[in-house]
């Protein structure tokens, strides 16, 4: 049923699902011919839910647990039929949440995959070279041709993640998954992710983690008890979900006089200057970072430094961060700053009295000028010749 | 009497069949007497370990060691396939969250339910009842059945029912990251604050560093046995650096087509791409961060050589381009044409992480830039000491001073 070719690849329109909770025991009702339509409490899993996922892009919607996640894909996956509202859909669903139910586990690896491959209608003959394909990428070895049942969890996240994303889907419905496996894995999954998008996969990503929405989705939506609380570009959509506390620096501060912009060279000696208002007597330090945010392509943090005294007593201070060198391709990065008192002995964290932070939603900007680097940093080093038969 | 967990010889052995029937024919073929299943796999082999009152015992090794199997048994989970567990005082596990949950009845009843049976009177249960459902955040979901919740709530409600009671004997298995960042934490919190309380803790963790703050015991398993028995410090120590020469062959296996030499031009080649850490003499594929590190590079570059140029090119795991450098191959090269360079990074800034190192050499005439040889290898960056607040691409220093701006 391939509509014709529109803009979009999902959409829904003031979806809602309620579930009725019985309390009574149902099954003896249905037995004894009673009454089991008797109105009971509802549970309002979702509530008027908006989307749109535009061709070629990845939505996230980010929320806490409970936050009914699991049920808008399970809407949108057509696994449950919505109560209010509307579901369209241009293209073929991969859904890449609680995997492995088409199968069982008394399946070996490579049957679940041939069954998996069968029921998204892929060609007999191209089966073989996509079998090889899920073997290889799922690491799994030996173990593919054992069944389901002995393999550890990992293994078998291993096993979905590498069936579902084998081959190209239009519509791709994510549930946390880029979190399975060891830090190899993950990159790996990372990888052949951002490869389905470029070849115009779409989708919607569910996560509570906030770093993989800003890393594959500019456009993010924060689900809360139900309903959407906010849906915009995804460096909002963080800063909605995080909620942090900005704290009330009461005891320092960062003056409203502090640059909104800091510019520096790339490959110079850099310094960065903060001025910073202590009012009361404190051991106050201070701690920078810089971190490059592009939305639905990365979020990293590239330097972080150490938390530096700052003084013990009221006053206004001056605090310069010098980095030599400064090892950073030109472009556009977000500066941090962490105002703290200093952990008392025992203590294990800091307590924070000031911050500018994006993820605070009050980051500082930091441009960075120079002649393009080849490569996202550079690395100090020195070179010399030396015998070709010595190494 | 005091408390104590005592295994004598235990071992477990689980069938391997890959065919229902093979599972019969395994079983038919147990030889009752010897307790052995014919080709089967030995989880845990005939371990022997008591752990007396007042131990927090970390268990640590590599995935497959039979660390789990072995809290199953102690659990009571699992039964040993020969060999004796004897056990005095209650045993408490938090692995499996929420597998004890009556879909059918509510948040509140499950926890009256689970109360009992724990063998606490509904007086008992009252007193803490307040604090459960507070710590599980449920909110109103306290008093719907337990199949509406999803996952995440289950875990919830699951690990406060859990950290009410007051342990004699407590298992944990790592898998404490239960629901969103924010009940994790809180979550770790409470199961040091009941490491304090318990009389006799067993943990097993991936993590060294919670291994050495929680416990005061550890073993390192491997192949379902105690390689080594002793302080956390020092059990820790061994095994990290024990694990460091596995990790090399297992980096360098699982990359190994990521790995290679290749010249496209006759005369050219690379020889040898070295990497030296610290001191070392010997070249190695794990370097410590923000040591000394030192690439060197030897090779020839034929007809190519005065106008070549040697490319370093540095790949984080996930593709980022993090370090490219071009270096002529002319400055390099002795009389007979023998390429050998040398670049050294001291300190190395980069982060931990897996990079891939392509040396390339180049043809330098016209713009095209034609490859004539290159190598690729693959490279771990670690350190012991992880800054703390964030995993950033660099461990880059920064200096600071403050001055009074009276």
């Amino acid at each position: 049923m391939q509509q014709p070719c529109r803009d979009f690849a999902l959409r829904c329109v003031h979806l809602g699902k309620s579930f009725a909770v019985h309390r009574e025991q149902r099954v003896w009702r249905l037995l004894l011919g009673m009454e089991t339509h008797r109105k009971g409490p509802v549970v309002e899993a979702l509530r008027d839910i908006s989307l749109t996922v535009p061709r070629g892009k990845i939505v996230g919607v980010i929320g806490r647990n409970g936050a009914g996640k699991s049920t808008l894909l399970r809407l949108l996956g057509q696994v449950y039929t919505p109560t209010t509202g509307s579901i369209e859909i241009n293209g073929q669903i991969a859904g890449l949440f609680e995997l492995g139910g088409m199968g069982n586990p008394n399946l070996t690896g490579r049957e679940y995959a041939i069954r998996y491959l069968q029921f998204m209608g892929v060609p007999g003959a191209s089966v073989a070279t996509v079998l090889d394909d899920i073997a290889d990428f799922s690491e799994l070895g030996g173990a593919f041709d054992q069944r389901i049942r002995t393999y550890s969890s990992g293994m078998a996240a291993r096993l979905y993640f590498a069936v579902a994303t084998a081959c190209q889907h239009e519509i791709y419905l994510i549930d946390e998954l880029l979190s399975v496996g060891d830090e190899h894995f993950q990159a790996k999954c990372w990888r052949r992710m951002r490869e389905r998008l470029l070849n115009g996969a779409s989708g919607v990503l569910v996560t509570h983690d906030w770093t993989a929405i800003v890393k594959l989705c500019e456009q993010a939506c924060v689900i809360d008890e139900g309903r959407f609380s906010f849906v915009g570009s995804s460096d909002l959509a963080v800063v909605r979900y995080l909620d942090l506390p900005v704290p009330e620096a009461r005891a320092a501060r960062f003056p409203d006089t502090i640059p909104q912009e800091f510019v520096l060279e790339s490959g110079e000696d850099s310094s960065v200057t903060v001025p910073v208002e202590v009012l009361e007597d404190l051991p106050v330090e201070l701690a920078i970072s810089v971190e490059m945010l592009r939305i639905g392509i990365g979020w990293e943090i590239v330097i972080l430094s150490e938390y530096h005294a700052v003084g013990d007593k009221a006053g206004r201070y001056t605090v310069v961060f010098t980095i030599p060198a400064l090892p950073l391709a030109p472009g556009r990065y977000s500066l941090n700053l962490f105002l703290a008192r200093r952990a008392l002995p025992g203590q294990r964290h800091r307590v924070g009295l000031d911050c500018r932070s994006w993820t605070y939603g009050n980051g500082l900007a930091l441009r960075i000028e120079g002649r393009p680097l080849p490569a996202a940093v550079t690395l100090p080093f020195r070179v010399q010749a030396i015998p070709a038969e010595v190494a | 009497m005091s408390l104590y967990v005592e295994l004598q010889q235990v071992s477990k052995v689980f069938p391997v069949a890959s065919s229902a029937t093979g599972e019969l024919v395994a079983a038919m073929a147990r030889d009752a007497e010897h307790d052995s299943v014919p080709g089967g796999k030995v989880a845990v082999d005939r371990l022997s370990l008591r752990i007396a009152e007042g131990e927090r015992l970390g268990i640590i090794g590599r995935n497959g060691a039979g660390k789990s199997t072995l809290l199953h048994m102690i659990a009571g989970i699992a039964e040993p396939t020969a060999g004796t567990i004897r056990i005095k005082g209650r045993v408490t596990s938090i692995m499996t969250l929420g597998v004890g949950l009556r879909d059918d009845l509510s948040g509140r009843e499950n926890i009256y339910v689970d109360g009992e049976i724990q063998g606490r009177s509904r007086a008992e249960v009252d007193e803490v009842i307040g604090q459960v459902i507070e710590f599980s955040e449920l909110g109103k979901f306290i008093d719907y059945p337990v199949r509406t919740y999803s996952t995440g709530m289950k875990a919830r409600l699951a690990f406060s029912m859990i950290t009410h009671i007051d342990p004699e004997i407590l298992i944990i298995d790592e898998a404490l990251s239960v629901g969103d960042a924010s009940f994790s934490a809180k979550a770790t919190a409470r199961i040091l604050e009941i490491c304090a309380r318990g009389k006799i803790v067993i943990l097993v963790s991936h993590g060294m560093q919670s291994i050495r703050d929680i416990c005061n015991r550890c073993i390192y398993l491997r192949d379902g046995q105690v390689v080594l028995d002793g302080s956390p410090e020092d059990v820790t120590r061994a095994y990290i650096d024990e694990v460091r020469g596995e990790d090399e062959a297992a980096l360098m296996g699982r990359f190994a087509a990521h790995v290679g030499k290749r010249s496209y031009r006759a005369g050219s080649e690379i020889r040898r791409v070295a990497l030296l850490s610290g001191n070392n003499r010997e070249a190695s594929v794990r370097v410590e961060a923000r040591e000394r590190l030192r690439i060197q590079v030897t090779g020839r570059a034929g007809a190519w050589l005065d106008d070549g140029l040697c490319r370093l090119r540095t790949f984080r795991l996930d593709e980022l381009l993090v370090f490219e450098q071009d270096f002529r191959l002319g400055d390099f090269a002795d009389e007979a044409g023998e390429i050998g360079i040398e670049i050294e990074f001291a300190p190395l800034v980069l982060g931990a992480a897996i990079y891939r190192l392509d040396v390339l050499f180049i043809d330098g005439r016209g713009s095209a830039g034609e490859t004539i040889a290159d190598s690729s290898t693959v490279f771990e960056v670690y350190t012991l000491t992880p800054p703390v607040g964030g995993k950033p691409m660099l461990y880059y220093p920064v200096a600071a001073t403050a001055a009074s701006a009276a």
